[in-house]
């Protein structure tokens, strides 16, 4: 039971640091990135190569997340941004970047589940209050946490917060006052990008990496941010706890019903309160 | 003679296929305050969107502010020339606070007529005291007085008025007139678009009337007020 729940808050924490840069380049630039799950498993793939050839995890994080970033730089410069506007035809890029960069990985590293051993220093347990915990649970936790806080601070108590939640209710309005949005637009989606990427490692530690994996992990994303609401920040806390928990509750108690579980509270939401929890909608 | 600070020439402007402006030409000059009458549908709106290139409308002509031809310039760099807008409907961010509104849009001028956050909360203690709540949940009139101060911070030299008659209490409009009238000393030329002719009549110096799309008439507000015969003719009062 507790170990469930332990589990189900490791993802939890997982998905959110997928989800927060995801839900935020969304709002913004009213692009649905369907190639946000390639960038994840993208991420993943590149810190085990990073691995094997440079032997420190924590290098191959950085990188990874570093990679992911230019690959999300690349995607919103020179894609995303020819098509600006057209919804229909920068969803397609997005599904063709998603498309390519999976055939690509297949190519680079195969087929076979792959996983990254972890640094030996967040092998083994921890004792916290009376409970065994792995330490890499702790470890995911804390950084979701560092994460969630610095993107707080970000959006609540700088000028560029401030162009970005400006940027999610009236991006035209905020060229008015100024602001290069485009500029902006590019900054969220590598920013978006970087956190996948960073993710992708930290997952491709915790969970396996396969083909299919980056469809999952963006079925995932997409729950939360319909669920929690989107460009809310608190939503996208609150939507990747709701999943996390019902997953790993859902594989231990009912596996079979596990992605109904999991898909039934979004139908809900959808037809109840279909801006999400913590959603304004867009205008 | 010194140059216009704004000069629109031959301006032509389209949303998708519809030709909303037809050859439309007019000049604003530094520190005067202009304004463009017409009935609704007329364009007046338009052309206020068309001088920064908002809503991607097609745009075709000239505009020349400060002799540099701005047409092909993307939003936020001809918003940085020193155009700030008041947009109909006042288009405040929910996501943001009054003060923030202020503090992003703020752009430092060093002078001595220079417009701070503070200038602002001085010339409208009402939302002052309201500096915390979301800007779309004031009432109208602090809604637009929030709008003004957002351009007025900008320290432009030139606002971009739309409608702000719309949807405010009449003390509210007195205010905005007073405001208007006080720009010219505050360095601050004005191109304002109503509907209310006693708002514009009092706030502008030069009145440009507009008929589907074209600018049919120009005069001094002076001579504009004796006109009966323009006033019925073109706006129908």
């Amino acid at each position: 039971m507790l170990l469930t729940l332990i589990n189900g808050m490791t993802l939890a924490a997982l998905l959110f640091i997928i989800a927060v840069g995801f839900n935020l380049s969304f709002s913004l630039l009213r692009v649905a990135n369907l190639a946000h799950g390639a960038f994840y498993l993208f991420g993943g793939y590149i810190g085990l190569s990073m691995l094997n050839h440079l032997g420190s995890w924590w290098l191959a994080l950085v990188i990874g997340g570093l990679c992911t970033a230019f690959l999300a730089f690349i995607t919103e410069f020179f894609l995303l941004r020819k098509v600006r506007g057209d919804n229909l035809r920068e969803t397609l890029v997005t599904l063709s970047v998603a498309i390519i960069v999976a055939d690509l990985m297949i190519v680079v590293w195969g087929g076979n589940p792959k996983s990254i051993p972890y640094p030996e220093v967040l092998n083994g347990f921890v004792q916290l209050f009376n409970v065994t915990i792995p330490k890499y649970s702790v470890f995911i936790l804390a950084t979701s946490i560092l994460i969630g806080l610095l993107i707080w601070l970000l959006l609540n108590k700088t000028k560029m917060g401030m162009v970005i939640r400006a940027g999610v209710d009236h991006f035209e309005m905020v060229s008015v006052l100024g602001t290069n949005i485009q500029r902006v637009f590019t900054g969220m989606f590598v920013l978006a990008g970087f956190l996948a990427g960073l993710a992708g490692v930290i997952g491709g530690s915790y969970l396996m990496m396969s083909p299919g994996e980056d469809w999952r992990i963006l079925t995932y994303a997409l729950l939360i941010i319909i669920l929690g609401g989107m460009g809310s920040f608190g939503g996208s806390v609150v939507a990747a706890f709701i999943i996390g928990l019902i997953y790993s509750f859902g594989s231990v108690h009912v596996p079979e019903f596990q992605l109904f579980l999991m898909f039934t509270p979004v139908a809900l939401v959808l037809i109840f309160r279909p801006k999400g929890l913590f959603g304004r909608g867009l205008a | 003679m010194k140059e216009p600070l704004l000069r629109v020439k031959n301006l032509n402007a389209y949303y998708d296929k519809a030709h909303i402006l037809q050859d439309v030409s007019f000049e604003v000059n530094d520190l005067e305050r202009v304004t463009i009458l017409g009935r609704n549908g007329m364009g007046k709106s338009t052309l206020l969107k068309s001088i920064l290139g908002l809503q991607n409308i097609r745009r075709l002509g000239d505009i020349y502010f400060e002799k540099s031809n701005i047409i092909e310039q993307q939003i936020h760099e001809t918003a940085n020339l020193g155009i700030a807008y008041v947009p109909q409907g006042w288009q405040l961010f929910p996501s943001l606070s009054v003060d923030e509104h202020l503090k992003m849009a703020y752009r430092p001028d060093p002078s001595d007529h220079e417009w701070t956050p503070e200038a602002v909360y001085e010339l409208f203690p009402e939302i002052k005291a309201r500096y915390k709540v979301s800007g779309t949940k004031l009432s109208g009139g602090e809604q637009q007085m929030l709008a003004i101060g957002r351009a007025l911070v900008r320290n432009p030299k030139l606002i971009l008025m739309d409608e702000p008659s719309e949807g405010i209490s009449t003390f509210v409009i007195e205010r905005v007139i007073e405001v208007c009238q006080e720009l010219t000393q505050r360095k601050i030329a004005l191109l304002l678009v109503e509907q209310n002719l006693n708002l514009a009549l009092r706030a502008a110096q030069k009145v440009y009337i507009l008929v589907n799309g074209r600018m049919v008439h120009q005069a001094t507000v002076e001579e504009f007020k004796e006109d009966k015969e323009s006033q019925n003719k073109y706006l129908g009062v």
